[in-house]
C-alpha cells in the first residue's frame, strides 16, 4: 500500500507543482505573490467543461483552448490589472492580487453557478496494473505531461531567446532593459506562460476533483507550500515541493489521520522552514 | 419648474408608487421561508428544496391562493434565505427569516450541522419549522416548534443494514463517513445498531473532511481492510470521489450511501451502477401521486425531482393546510400541526402530532441500475 500511495501523490503533486512552477515563474519576473494563480487553474478547467462538456467541442481541441484562454487570462490580468501597480508598495500588490483571486472565484460563480461538475476522465476510467500496483490512465497521463513540460521549460529556459529574456529580467529588471529587453512583455509573456502552466494543471484535475468555482483557493494553499518548501523562486523547488505536497497528503491521511492531514501538512511546513527557512533548493533558478 | 426639479419630482413620484405597490402587493399575501444551500459547493441540493417548494406555491395560487378561516383568500408567497451550508451564515439567515413577522413558518435548512444548533431560533419566535435534516438529534432535543419531513437517519441506517445484513447477508461491513453533524451522526447509528441487532463490529472506520478533494488515503484504508459493503455517511461530492478512489484502488464491494440521488450519479456517473442507499423518497417509486408530482416537475424544470424536492413540496401544501385551518398566526399553525394526527403527501402519510417531531417514517431502499436509474428493491413505512 505505501508504494500506492506514494504512486498517487506523486501524481497528484505534480499537479500541485504545475501550478507552483506557474507561481514562482511570476515571482521570479515581475517579484509578484500572485493569489490567484490558483483561479487560474480553475479557469481553465472551466473553459474545457465549457468547450466540451457545454459545447460539445472535441477534447482534442477543448483541452488547447481551454490552456490557451487561460494563458490569455493571465496576460490581460497582468497588462490591465497588475502592470500599473508593479513597482509601488509591495502590500499593494499582494492586496490586488487577492482582490484578483475574490473576484475570479466569485466570477466563475456567476458564470457558472455553485455546483461542482463532472468531466469526463480523457482516458477513459480504466487502471493499469503493474508490478502489483494500480495506475489508472489518468494519473499515468499526468506524469508522462509534467515530464514533457519539465523539460520542455528547461529547453525554453536555457536554449530559447525567451527564456533568457525571463531569466535576465528576473536576474536585474534594469539592466535587461539596458540590453534592449523588452521588460514590460516579457513580463506579460511570463504571466500568460505562468496562468497556462496552471491552466495545464486544471484541465488535467478535472476529471480527478470535480470542476467547482471553489478549487481556487485550496490549489493556490497548496502549491504555495510546494513553492515556499522547495525555496520560493526555484523552479526544481517547485517541482519537488508539490510532489512532496501530494505524496505527504497521502501518507499522512493514511498513516496518521486524514481529519488532520492538512495540519500536519503545514505543520511539516512550519518544521522545514525552521530548519532551513530558505527552502530546500534556494539557489536553483 | 426647471428640468432638475422635474427630474426628482419623477423619481420621487417612482419610489412612492413603488413603495405603495409593493406595500400593497406585500399585504395580500400569507408568507413562509426557506432556508437553504443557495449559493456554495452544495448549491444543487438547495435548488432541489427551493424548486419544488416553488412548485407548490405556484400551484397553490394558480387554483387561487389560500382560503383563510374568515373566507379571505391570499396568494403564498415564498421566502428563501441562504445559508450557504454554512452554520454561522445559516444561523443570521433563519435570525433574518423568523424576524419577518409575515413568516408564519419556515423550511429547512437541510444539512443538520446547521439545522441542530440553529434549533433555538424557531422555538424562541415561535414558528413552526419543517426540515429535511437527517440527524435524529434534531427532534430528539426537547424542541417542540420542530416536525422533519422526511424518514431520519436512524431509520435510514435500520433499513439500509436491514437490507445489506437480512437481505444481502453482507457480514463485513466498513463505514467511512463526512466529518460534519450529518456524517458523525450517521456513523453513531450505524454503529450501534450493527452490533445490537447484528452483533457485527465494522472492519474499519474511515472520516474525511468536508471539502477535502483528494480521498486517496481515505480510500487506500478501505481497500486494506477489504469489507463486503462500505456504508459511507456524508455529502455528495465526497461519496462521489470516495467511490472513483476505490475504484481505482480495486476495491469491488458495495457501496452504500446516504444520498443516493440524482446530484450523486451526476457526479459518480458510470460508478454509481450498483450503488445502494435509503431515501425518503424516490421519483421511480410507482405510485399515482409520485408521478403526478415528477410530471409536473419535470414539465416546469427539464430534469426529475431530487428525494429533497419532494418534502419541501409537501412542506408547503402542509403549511398551506394549517394556515387555511388556524389562520395566519404562528402560535395557531404550531398548534394545528401538533394536534394534526396524519395528512397523506406526495412522500406519503406524516403524522405531525408525532411527539418530538417525526412527521415521516417513509424509506426505500434504491439501486442504480445499469442505466442509472435508481431501482426500488425494498420499502419500509
Amino acid at each position: 500500500m505505501l508504494s500506492q500511495l506514494i504512486l498517487f501523490g506523486v501524481s497528484m503533486g505534480c499537479l500541485y507543482a504545475l501550478i507552483a512552477i506557474g507561481f514562482v515563474m511570476i515571482w521570479n519576473t515581475a517579484a509578484v505573490v500572485n493569489f490567484a494563480q490558483g483561479e487560474f487553474a480553475m479557469f481553465g478547467m472551466f473553459l474545457a467543461y465549457t468547450a466540451h462538456v457545454m459545447w460539445g467541442v472535441p477534447l482534442w481541441l477543448s483541452l488547447p483552448l481551454a490552456v490557451g484562454g487561460t494563458a490569455g487570462l493571465g496576460y490581460f490580468t497582468e497588462r490591465g490589472l497588475i502592470r500599473p501597480i508593479l513597482g509601488s508598495d509591495p502590500l499593494s500588490v499582494i492586496m490586488v492580487t487577492i482582490g484578483l483571486q475574490i473576484l475570479f472565484s466569485n466570477g466563475a460563480r456567476v458564470i457558472w453557478g455553485t455546483q461542482p461538475f463532472h468531466f469526463p476522465n480523457f482516458l477513459g476510467s480504466n487502471v493499469w496494473r503493474i508490478a502489483g500496483l494500480l495506475l489508472s490512465y489518468q494519473s499515468i497521463a499526468i506524469i508522462i505531461i509534467m515530464i514533457t513540460i519539465a523539460v520542455l521549460l528547461h529547453i525554453l529556459s536555457q536554449k530559447t531567446r525567451f527564456g533568457k529574456k525571463l531569466r535576465a529580467v528576473a536576474q536585474d529588471r534594469e539592466i535587461a532593459s539596458l540590453m534592449g529587453i523588452k521588460v514590460d512583455q516579457t513580463i506579460a509573456y511570463g504571466f500568460a506562460l505562468s496562468a497556462g502552466l496552471a491552466g495545464v494543471a486544471g484541465v488535467l484535475m478535472a476529471p480527478i476533483i470535480f470542476v467547482s468555482a471553489d478549487i481556487g483557493l485550496p490549489l493556490l494553499v497548496k502549491s504555495f507550500i510546494a513553492a515556499v518548501i522547495g525555496g520560493f523562486g526555484s523552479y526544481p523547488g517547485a517541482l519537488i515541493g508539490g510532489i512532496l505536497i501530494g505524496v505527504m497528503d497521502n501518507l499522512i491521511g493514511f498513516y496518521i489521520s486524514t481529519d488532520y492531514r492538512d495540519v500536519m501538512t503545514f505543520l511539516i511546513l512550519i518544521l522545514i522552514l525552521l530548519a532551513r527557512p530558505e527552502g530546500l533548493f534556494p539557489h536553483h533558478r | 419648474m426647471t428640468f432638475k426639479k422635474l427630474h426628482i419630482c419623477l423619481l420621487a413620484a417612482i419610489m412612492v408608487v413603488g413603495v405603495v405597490v409593493t406595500s400593497t402587493q406585500a399585504e395580500e399575501k400569507v408568507w413562509v421561508g426557506l432556508v437553504g444551500i443557495m449559493t456554495g459547493p452544495n448549491a444543487q441540493n438547495g435548488e432541489f428544496t427551493r424548486t419544488g417548494a416553488q412548485l407548490a406555491v405556484d400551484e397553490i395560487n394558480t387554483a387561487g391562493g389560500v382560503k383563510l378561516p374568515n373566507g379571505e383568500t391570499r396568494n403564498l408567497g415564498l421566502i428563501v434565505v441562504d445559508d450557504q451550508g454554512k452554520p454561522d451564515i445559516g444561523l443570521n439567515a433563519i435570525r433574518k427569516l423568523v424576524a419577518d413577522e409575515r413568516v408564519l413558518g419556515f423550511m429547512g435548512p437541510d444539512y443538520s450541522g446547521i439545522t441542530f444548533p440553529t434549533l433555538f431560533v424557531g422555538e424562541e419566535a415561535g414558528v413552526s419549522q419543517i426540515t429535511s435534516s437527517i440527524a435524529k438529534k434534531i427532534t430528539h432535543s426537547g424542541f417542540k416548534h420542530i416536525f422533519r419531513g422526511r424518514s431520519n437517519d436512524e431509520m435510514w441506517i435500520k433499513a439500509l443494514i436491514d437490507y445489506s445484513v437480512g437481505k444481502l447477508s453482507k457480514k463485513s461491513i466498513g463505514i467511512s463517513f463526512t466529518n460534519i453533524e450529518l456524517g458523525r451522526s450517521g456513523r453513531d447509528v450505524a454503529k450501534a445498531y450493527l452490533k445490537d441487532k447484528y452483533g457485527i463490529k465494522p472492519v474499519v472506520e474511515v472520516s474525511h473532511t468536508y471539502g477535502d478533494r483528494d480521498l486517496t488515503a481515505s480510500a487506500a484504508k478501505i481497500v486494506k481492510a477489504n469489507p463486503d459493503l462500505l456504508i459511507d455517511w456524508g455529502t455528495q461530492i465526497e461519496a462521489a470521489l470516495l467511490i472513483r478512489a476505490l475504484r481505482n484502488l480495486g476495491w469491488q464491494g458495495t457501496f452504500a450511501y446516504n444520498a443516493a440521488d440524482d446530484i450523486f450519479t451526476s457526479l459518480a456517473k458510470e460508478l454509481s451502477v450498483g450503488v445502494i442507499g435509503p431515501q425518503n423518497w424516490v421519483w421511480s417509486k410507482d405510485d399515482s401521486k409520485t408521478k403526478k408530482f415528477v410530471n409536473a416537475y419535470e414539465s416546469k424544470h427539464g430534469k426529475k425531482p431530487s428525494p429533497h424536492s419532494v418534502i419541501y413540496y409537501d412542506a408547503v401544501h402542509l403549511f398551506v393546510q394549517a394556515i387555511s385551518q388556524a389562520g395566519p398566526n404562528r402560535k395557531a399553525i404550531m398548534d394545528y400541526l401538533h394536534a394534526l394526527e396524519e395528512w397523506d403527501g406526495v412522500e406519503g402519510s406524516y403524522r405531525p402530532s408525532t411527539e418530538g417531531g417525526d412527521m415521516s417514517t417513509a424509506t426505500v431502499i434504491i439501486k442504480y441500475n445499469e442505466e442509472i436509474l435508481p431501482v426500488v428493491v425494498t420499502e419500509f413505512e
